[in-house]
């Protein structure tokens, strides 16, 4: 390491530059500041949330007693749609991520009839407004009767059109067909190949795809509300916004900002966890999405 | 690299996209056509529901909320989809350049708004540049100004800034994944050539960012078509922003379907946007290969 | 009409207006401690526009079946309309603040929004709003158009309905019987909110309540007098809902710009009700 240091700055060493660090670390600051004034309004009680400056910190720290209230108001309903979202994001991501891979690998390493026209349709769809689909996919579903039910919210989720390219990109990319042609000839079947060979193969797409899945299903919003009426089923995001328009509605609703803000925050909370962790993974999944244009 | 055996078409291939094409039929072929047949409908209040054909489009073209709407997402698009994606390069270049200090933290912080939802991202802006008690309004008293983010002249500049905020990372992301995946030697060796930083950012950099440019630039616009939830959540925070129901042509089709009842006349609104939107994703593709061709 | 007690003393006003006249001289009075300080908001509150018109006797929506007039000329609503519009054009009104939002609460709580003229029903939500202000708010009758007149007006409200599709319809009337006339009744007076049952408000415990929030007033008794005094044979158009939605979209121009009037607005407004209403099969004129 020393020596390294002592080195003459080289293209992979290069001196490092303050301005450039200053200029990135203002568009930084810029990412941080609505983040950095929910962090300090969550530790507001309500009286102060509406009588101090916003950047500034209250007359009490109210930050527990704020999670203790997020946690047992109406009954504590807010737990029911952690777990709900938790629900809806490990299943669905899981299901749509395993759909994605299995359609991507048949796209790149299988024939079948109407491939191309398939393929076609399916990066079509990405372009497709969700508003567009929400209204016809609530009337079929409500329908069958699947309205105000979890498979409601699951179902659309378990489709991933992006995802599906992704994985057929990678799957391209990255499994070697003469590796699956030599498991065949040692007598593996098609699926076998795919699970044994293939899949751990592509792993790296696999977490690419689950993170998108998993981020898009915990901010969803749109297709929850329209879809569901039960309050025990809403995930985070529908609840919270309930939560919000008791206060803006006219008329007898409860005012509990101090509540929207500090379960937003915890609602972020997870997420901004599973991207800490599990960065580098989006990272290589994207580079071959980005690559292969 | 030996030759691949011939593939035959075989049933195994369509069991295995059998999963995935029977839910994706359930859940977009089929709502979309029968959006498609909605909007030959008109379903009215008083006498129910009745054929009319191709009525609802024709209605649509010369509604003046639609164009209204259409015109804004695309004046829209025009600004900030350049805006950001300058921004998201700049930013990729930057971290790949390996001169910035605290490299990690930077590009995690930037990618980090990707993750809050819009529900409390609008939350959030809606304080900070609120004119009465938001940062502005603190500002405005500091300088004497009279600068306010959510005038009607004003708001599409800040949603602008809110979709800015949450996507540069994602963007940034895509770009910094392509750089990456340049082979070093190809700058080493450039450098012994005499090449200074800004010739191997102008000659190697900015052509291996080109397919990701394309597409970055297909999901801005796909992204920015559908806008709906800053315009649909503003209006309870902010007075007069000049956020109408019809703002974007998602909100008009919301509205209209949930609260004007028509259901039809917001199918129809709904398909020509989609087929818009993929004909410029589509158009915005061909122009990136050509170019890459050349 | 709430009204902040010790922001009106300030600007010198011993009692809170009783005619639309001394409420005119009150604004300007207000307006005049500061740049901050109003009388109150409008950033087009339509339910607000109408329960003046209601209460100066206009009856602008007459419905009959499928059959809907609209008409904004009658001498009741042009009164109302444009002695709200001179409010507007001198700048007595705060036009950057919409009710209920953060800033509102805000407001009411730094004192800066002198006047409330609004359903009974802010007496539940304005002391978690406006903490600061405990002590300083009153209610009082709405202003007049005449003195010694006594007319009001209703300013929204809600309704309870059982959906066709409903399973249970006979436990869903039940529990609405129970909430909206029986025992149900008392656990929401009890919870703060404001009920106006007639049985609720004819109650004398109700009316002899003393409010500590509004500095020990017997709140009850007059919100029961301004439910007597509800002018009569005020109708809503059926799709009062979608015009609501599209009435902000006609009025923004005005309060941002002020350029237009409010009567300019109304006529546009009836314009496209009269286009959307027959559109959807009935006959509006």
């Amino acid at each position: 390491m020393q020596i390294a240091s002592r080195r003459l700055p080289t293209v992979d060493n290069p001196r490092k530059s303050t301005t450039l660090t200053v200029m990135t670390g203002l568009f930084t600051l810029y990412c941080l500041l609505p983040l950095g004034w929910l962090v300090v309004n969550a530790t507001k009680s309500q009286a102060d949330f509406v009588s101090t400056f916003g950047l500034a910190p209250g007359r009490e720290f109210a930050l527990w007693d704020n999670i203790a209230q997020v946690f047992t108001y109406q009954d504590g309903i807010f737990a029911r749609w952690l777990l709900n979202t938790l629900l809806y994001v490990v299943v669905g991501a899981t299901v749509s991520t395993f759909l994605a891979a299995l359609g991507g690998y048949a796209l790149a390493k299988l024939d079948f009839r109407g491939k191309r026209t398939f393929l076609l349709v399916v990066l079509g769809s990405i372009s497709v407004p969700g508003i567009a689909l929400a209204i016809p996919q609530f009337l079929l579903f409500a329908h069958i009767g699947l309205t105000n039910t979890p498979w409601a919210v699951l179902i659309p989720s378990f489709i991933n059109p992006f995802g599906l390219y992704l994985m057929w990109v990678f799957t391209a990319e990255a499994v070697p067909s003469g590796l699956l042609e030599a498991a065949k000839i040692d007598g593996a079947g098609e699926f076998r190949t795919f699970l044994q060979i293939a899949l751990p193969l592509l792993a790296p797409a696999g977490v690419t795809v689950l993170l998108f899945s998993f981020v898009s299903i915990w901010n969803n919003y749109f297709l929850p509300l329209i879809m569901l009426k039960d309050p025990a089923w809403y995930p985070l995001t529908v609840g919270i916004n309930q939560w919000n328009k008791l206060g803006s509605t006219a008329g007898n609703g409860a005012l509990v900002q101090n509540l929207v803000i500090t379960s937003a925050l915890l609602t972020i909370v997870p997420l901004i966890i599973a991207f800490l962790s599990l960065q580098r993974y989006w990272q290589s999944g994207l580079s071959l999405g980005a690559v292969k244009g | 690299m030996a030759p691949t055996p011939k593939r035959r078409r075989s049933p195994i291939g369509l069991a295995f996209i059998a999963p995935f094409g029977t839910l994706f039929a359930l859940v977009f072929v089929v709502p979309i056509l029968y959006a498609a047949y909605l909007s030959l409908f008109q379903d009215k209040l008083v006498g129910g529901n009745t054929f009319v054909g191709f009525a609802n489009y024709v209605k649509l073209v010369q509604d003046p909320q639609f164009l209204d709407g259409a015109g804004r997402v695309v004046w829209f698009t025009v600004v900030q989809v350049p805006i950001m994606l300058f921004f998201a390069m700049a930013l990729a270049l930057a971290l790949d350049s390996m001169r910035l200090h605290g490299a990690r933290f930077l590009r995690v912080t930037i990618f980090l708004p990707y993750a809050v939802p819009a529900i409390v991202s609008t939350l959030m802006w809606g304080f900070l540049l609120g004119v009465k008690y938001g940062l502005f309004g603190s500002l405005n008293r500091a300088l004497g100004t009279d600068l306010d983010p959510f005038a009607p002249g004003t708001t599409l500049i800040s949603i602008g800034v809110m979709v800015t905020w949450a996507f540069t990372g994602f963007n940034m992301l895509i770009f910094y994944a392509a750089l990456k995946a340049v082979p070093r030697e190809l700058y080493e060796a450039a450098a012994i050539d005499g090449a200074g930083e800004f010739q191997i950012v102008r000659r190697i950099k900015l052509p291996a960012l080109r397919g990701s440019l394309v597409v970055t630039i297909i999901f801005s616009i796909i992204g920015t078509f559908q806008m709906f939830n800053e315009p649909q959540i503003l209006p309870s925070m902010v007075a007069n922003s000049g956020v109408t129901t019809f703002y974007t042509p998602n909100l008009y089709a919301y509205n209209l379907a949930f609260t004007g009842s028509q259901q039809g006349y917001a199918a129809a609104l709904a398909l020509v946007m989609a087929a818009i939107t993929i004909a410029v994703a589509y158009a915005v593709q061909i122009r990136g290969l050509r170019n890459a061709d050349r | 009409m709430f009204y902040n007690e010790s922001t009106l003393k300030k600007a010198g006003i011993d009692e809170p207006p009783a005619t639309w006249e001394a409420y005119y001289e009150a604004a300007k009075k207000i307006h005049a401690l500061g740049d901050d300080y109003y009388i109150a908001q409008d950033t087009g509150d339509i339910f607000f526009l109408l329960s003046l018109i209601w209460q100066a006797g206009g009856r602008p929506f007459k419905v009959d079946g499928t059959k809907v007039r609209i008409d904004f000329t009658d001498p009741g609503t042009t009164k109302a309309v444009a002695f709200w519009q001179k409010l507007l054009d001198e700048g007595l009104i705060n036009t950057k603040i919409t009710g209920w939002s953060d800033d509102w609460n805000r407001a009411l709580n730094d004192g800066t929004l002198a006047t409330q003229t609004m359903g009974g029903w802010l007496t539940s939500t304005l002391p978690e709003r406006a903490p600061k202000s405990s002590g300083d708010f009153r209610v009082a009758l709405m202003p007049q158009w005449q003195q010694g007149a006594k007319t009001g007006a209703a300013n929204g409200g809600s309704s309870f309905g059982i959906p066709a599709a409903a399973e249970h319809k006979e436990a869903a009337f039940t529990f609405l019987e129970y909430f909206a006339h029986g025992g149900g009744l008392s656990t929401r007076v009890d919870a703060g909110a404001f009920v106006p049952n007639l049985s609720v408000l004819d109650n004398e415990e109700f009316q002899g309540k003393a409010n500590p929030y509004f500095g020990g007033q017997k709140v009850g008794a007059v919100l029961a007098e301004a439910s007597e005094i509800v002018g009569d044979g005020w109708q809503y158009p059926p799709f009062f809902e979608w015009a609501r939605s599209i009435y902000g979209d006609l009025a923004s121009p005005l309060y941002t710009t002020g350029k237009g009037s409010l009567a300019e607005v109304l006529e546009q407004w009836r314009q496209r009700c009269i286009q959307y209403g027959n559109e959807q099969g009935f006959e509006v004129s």
